[in-house]
């Protein structure tokens, strides 16, 4: 009998290990003073510099204004170390405005500068609501009705409606009626100038409100996120890009505010498509790029592999889940490239398989199962993809061949079949789970047309 | 409710297991995507998921957009909500087709977009049911709502022949054995052999050979396509059924115009199975009316099963959403049946379809608690027909048979209840009382007896002795005692009998029911239909409401015990 309740009570310790782990796991941006943080720009191994210290700096030591740029691929830990941005920022005494432009744009549109610098006024005026901020000021006028107001006093009518727009339904219409966003773009092709200033002014008179309440040295960061998450259909791909790419390279100056500090997000595809030069006329272009877990002659980068190893020991247990000799970790660090959503995912696999299975650590086939199962979740490739993969392999460069086809490269960046590392320099690689399937599947295409051809 | 493993297999089964510790596991806001294709797997999962979310305290909102336009509103649905509910959300979407498929992008680029307003807005598990093809599309449009899956699962059909039964396309390397070029030779004569054998899944492999093959003359591709999709449909498998539809029609177009209204109903069934109404429907109506005589009974015939098949699965529907939706579903198919009903003879194949029909309408109706509305489709049962009338109902098992009356009758008495009319529900909870005394089933006919009771003392007492006499006294009383009613019947009356002596107020009147029911009572012991117990608790129940015949009643007693030891 004791032994049966021995063995209950150590089913059930081993159910809540293995549900607190699982729960761990969970997907959400970290505030920097988290448990669960671990920061793995300390290594100079890993990366060259720390991204976020370097945009901090950046705006500590700016005399006036700065715009920075910030991109990262999905999954990299963008949103948290944006978080930890605003965290250190707030330590030096800044106030900080984070806003979601998902909130305030449809991001499978063309992007205009025009809605665009409305949409960030108008996320600017809200965020500037927060309490620790300006609150409620009553001489803090809203962005929304401010532009209506423009609107009217620039004759400028918008559809059948007219000047009736209220700023609830200008908010509305930007995020979702492409058709507003169109007109509102073709109606301010000659009020651009007057709509720049306009937003200028009131950017101005915010920062004003904001050292009248909190002293005249303050410094004020406006933090655009979600900007990276935008991306065309199959229909208007080209347009998008080509308008994401105006926004940041043609009107970069009008992106830039008297006296307030901007870190825009910008898909990590922009630096290709606009080529590295565009960066300089920012004040710093700062990325996030995958946990380096190879060095680029495909050795193993233990500095890597250790760090999420610490990752994972923040989370739960490992060495209880996967055994002590950290084989069978390292087997899945490795496999994931970096990419700590999958292997947030491998692991979460294994532990589903030790609950049903009921023996810690697990075995290799549990291993072996979750690797499978996340590798299939990738594919099948077109042969036209795994080509193209193929020759990121052998150079590590993005072999991107026309400009056209920037839609498929960021694709690729978006699915994560390529990651993104970095020593000083950027390198790709295509992701270590499906890189043999890649491999074996451009060799039997290439048999298999070497055969079709043959007399 | 019952598990069905042998809808998943052994890995669906492994499968499921993780999904379920991950429903168990996973806190707040989490996606996760299931790939089938059959809808059979997903009804499975469904009930599975729901019976867990019960378990956990939480419920389940099931959202399966019946056409493009509702699949288009679907992110406004889900963002536009005030907070989160807490209730996971099973989302399904396993039509095929290029149209789906790019709404179903469009939607999910949306959705991807306003992920974290998803997050906020759902604050459950948001379980995505798709087809496997449709795999890509989640990756290239929705790469956010991908990337932070919690995992991904796919459930293979476990009809499945072969892993490349989707292909439409001649196999250069086909199978090639000994036994497709004997089928090839007479494909259609070996087909029916095969079919005549009751050896379906091996049809349904030559069909795929043969169509792989690419061998077969137009005619007899558009025949194979034809049974092909009656195979699948037999299968359950909708959506193959649906494409080999689509391809005949197609090819029907061309060679064979006339088959066109027999494969559109082909295609109403699948797309009917795939949960397409808005299709299915207007489909079967358009085509019924051009097929022949036989073939319109037929293709009702299946559509009533359909209808009743919903109904009863809303029996077993664990969750709220989905049991509605089913009950929304069956209701238009009764409706479009009811529609048509004069384009048929009253009765097929000795099918009522009066009773069917309107009985199913009327429940769907009833369960929706549209009362005003069930009532005068259900009380139609009886115009200018008899009441008594046995239903009849295709693919309702025999027993459910009286188990659909006492649902009639039930409903009417509630439906009653619900509109005031205590008079009519009276009536038809005796009705409903006498029904389950018929079917000796004690705990249901006491609990219509308590109900008939309670609608009693809703009434003054005069008016419940006049309702019974005429309505109850005529149907039971009186009717069965004439009409040489079987024992069971009036053994019900002697209870009944009693029932309403208690209920008298008028002593001579509460005799004259009492004596009545000892009357029968003695008939039935003396007759070996019920045993002396039966005949003791209604001398016991007499000397109770007629002291006066105490004493006699007693001796009466005593003698019977003298017999028949208690």
């Amino acid at each position: 009998m004791e032994c049966i309740a021995t063995q209950q009570e150590r089913k059930v310790d081993q159910d809540q290990f293995l549900r607190a782990f699982f729960r761990a796991l969970k997907d959400e941006p970290l505030e920097s003073d988290s448990a669960k943080y671990e920061s793995l720009y300390e290594d100079r191994t890993l990366s060259p510099s720390d991204p976020v210290q370097n945009m901090t700096n950046c705006i500590d030591f700016a005399v006036l204004d700065s715009v920075q740029l910030f991109s990262g691929f999905r999954g990299a830990g963008k949103s948290t170390e944006l978080r930890r941005l605003r965290h250190l920022l707030s330590g030096i005494g800044c106030k900080v405005v984070l806003c979601d432009m998902q909130d305030f744009l449809n991001l499978s549109q063309p992007v205009d500068i025009s809605d665009f610098l409305v949409a960030v006024a108008g996320a600017f005026s809200e965020g500037l609501q927060d309490e620790a901020l300006l609150g409620d000021d009553p001489a803090h006028e809203g962005y929304w009705t401010r532009f209506t107001n423009f609107l009217t006093q620039t004759d400028v009518a918008i559809g059948e409606l007219g000047a009736s727009y209220t700023g609830v339904d200008v908010k509305l219409g930007l995020r979702e009626d492409p058709s507003f966003r169109q007109v509102l773009q073709e109606r301010m092709k000659g009020h651009l100038g007057a709509l720049v200033n306009d937003v200028r002014e009131f950017v101005a008179q915010c920062i004003e409100a904001l050292r009248r309440r909190h002293g005249q040295d303050t410094q004020v960061v406006l933090l655009v996120d979600s900007i990276e998450q935008i991306r065309g259909t199959s229909i208007n791909s080209s347009e998008v890009y080509a308008s994401v790419e105006n926004l940041f390279v043609t009107h970069s100056d009008k992106l830039r505010f008297e006296n307030l500090h901007i870190v825009y997000t910008v898909p990590p595809w922009l630096k290709i498509r606009a080529g590295g030069g565009f960066v300089n006329q920012y004040d710093g272009f700062e990325m996030v790029p995958c946990v380096k877990v190879f060095h680029q002659n495909n050795q193993r980068c233990q500095e890597g592999v250790e760090a999420l190893k610490n990752l994972v020991r923040r989370r739960g247990d490992w060495e209880r889940l996967l055994g002590e000799d950290g084989q069978a970790l390292e087997q899945l660090i490795m496999n994931s490239g970096g990419h700590i959503r999958d292997l947030f995912r491998l692991l979460r696999r294994c532990i589903l398989d030790a609950s049903n299975q009921g023996h810690l650590p697990v075995a290799k086939q549990v291993v072996q199962n979750a690797l499978d199962h996340v590798r299939n979740s990738y594919l099948p490739v077109a042969h036209d993809d795994a080509r193209w993969l193929d020759r990121i392999r052998e150079t590590q460069q993005a072999e991107l061949p026309r400009g056209e086809e920037l839609l498929d490269l960021s694709r690729f960046f978006d699915t994560h079949l390529v990651l993104t590392y970095r020593n000083g320099r950027e390198w790709h690689r295509v992701h270590p789970l499906i890189e043999d399937h890649i491999k074996q599947q451009v060799q039997q295409e290439a048999r298999r047309r070497a055969k079709d051809t043959s007399p | 409710m019952m598990n069905k493993p042998d809808k998943l297999g052994a890995n669906g089964e492994v499968d499921w297991q993780r999904l379920r510790q991950t429903l168990r596991w996973s806190e707040g806001f989490w996606v996760t995507f299931v790939f089938t294709v059959s809808s059979d797997v997903a009804d499975v999962l469904l009930e599975r998921i729901g019976i867990e979310a019960v378990d956990l305290g939480s419920s389940l909102e099931v959202v399966q957009p019946r056409s493009l336009q509702e699949l288009e509103r679907l992110p406004t649905r889900l963002l536009g909500r005030a907070g989160a509910s807490g209730a996971m959300v099973w989302w399904r979407m396993l039509t095929p087709g290029r149209d789906w498929a790019q709404k179903l992008g469009e939607c999910l680029m949306r959705l991807n977009e306003r992920r974290e307003l998803l997050t906020r807005r759902l604050g459950a598990p948001f379980i995505i049911v798709l087809r496997p093809e449709h795999k890509p599309i989640v990756r290239d449009l929705a790469p956010d709502l991908w990337s932070i899956r919690t995992l991904s699962f796919d459930f293979a059909p476990q009809r499945r022949v072969n892993a490349d039964v989707y292909r439409f396309s001649p196999r250069p390397d086909g199978d090639g054995d000994v036994g497709d070029v004997g089928l090839l030779e007479d494909p259609i004569g070996e087909l029916f052999a095969l079919r005549r054998g009751a050896d379906l899944e091996g049809v349904l492999r030559a069909f795929d050979r043969l169509e792989n093959a690419g061998r077969l003359h137009t005619k007899a591709h558009l025949k194979v396509l034809i049974r092909w999709s009656e195979g699948l449909l037999e299968q359950k498998d909708h959506a193959f059924a649906l494409e080999k539809a689509c391809l005949a029609e197609e090819l029907a177009s061309e060679l064979d115009p006339s088959q066109l209204p027999s494969i559109q109903i082909l295609k109403a069934r699948a797309l009917l199975g795939c949960g397409d109404d808005n299709q299915a429907l207007p489909m079967w109506k358009s085509a019924v009316r051009l097929l022949g005589t036989s073939e319109q009974e037929a293709a009702a015939g299946w559509l009533l099963r359909e209808g009743w098949e919903l109904y009863l699965s809303t029996e077993q529907a664990m969750d709220e959403g989905l049991r509605r939706m089913k009950l929304i579903r069956a209701e238009r198919i009764f409706g479009v049946l009811d529609e048509h009903m004069t384009a048929f003879t009253e009765d097929i194949g000795g099918i009522s379809w009066r009773w069917s029909v309107l009985t199913g309408l009327g429940l769907c109706l009833y369960m929706q608690k549209r009362f005003e509305d069930a009532v005068p489709v259900l009380l139609g049962l009886w115009e200018g027909s008899d009441a008594t009338q046995p239903l009849v109902l295709l693919n309702v098992k025999p027993q459910n048979e009286g188990y659909i009356k006492e649902r009639v009758y039930g409903v009417l008495c509630h439906s009653m209840i619900h509109l005031g009319d205590i008079e009519r529900a009276l009536v038809f909870g005796t009705l409903l009382m006498y029904l389950q005394n018929a079917h000796l089933n004690t705990v249901k006919a006491l609990n219509a007896t308590a109900v008939v009771v309670d609608l009693a003392s809703a009434l003054n007492r005069d008016d419940l002795l006049q309702i019974l006499e005429e309505r109850w006294l005529l149907l039971w009383g009186g009717y069965l005692a004439r009409q040489e009613p079987d024992f069971v019947d009036l053994a019900m009356a002697v209870n009944v009998l009693l029932i309403l002596g208690r209920a008298s107020t008028e002593h001579a009147r509460r005799r004259s029911l009492v004596l009545e029911a000892l009357g029968y009572a003695r008939r039935l012991y003396e007759e070996r239909a019920q045993p002396a117990a039966f005949l003791r608790k209604t001398l016991e129940q007499a000397a109770e409401l007629l002291p006066e015949e105490a004493e006699a009643l007693q001796r009466e007693l005593e003698h019977l015990d003298s017999q028949t030891p208690s």
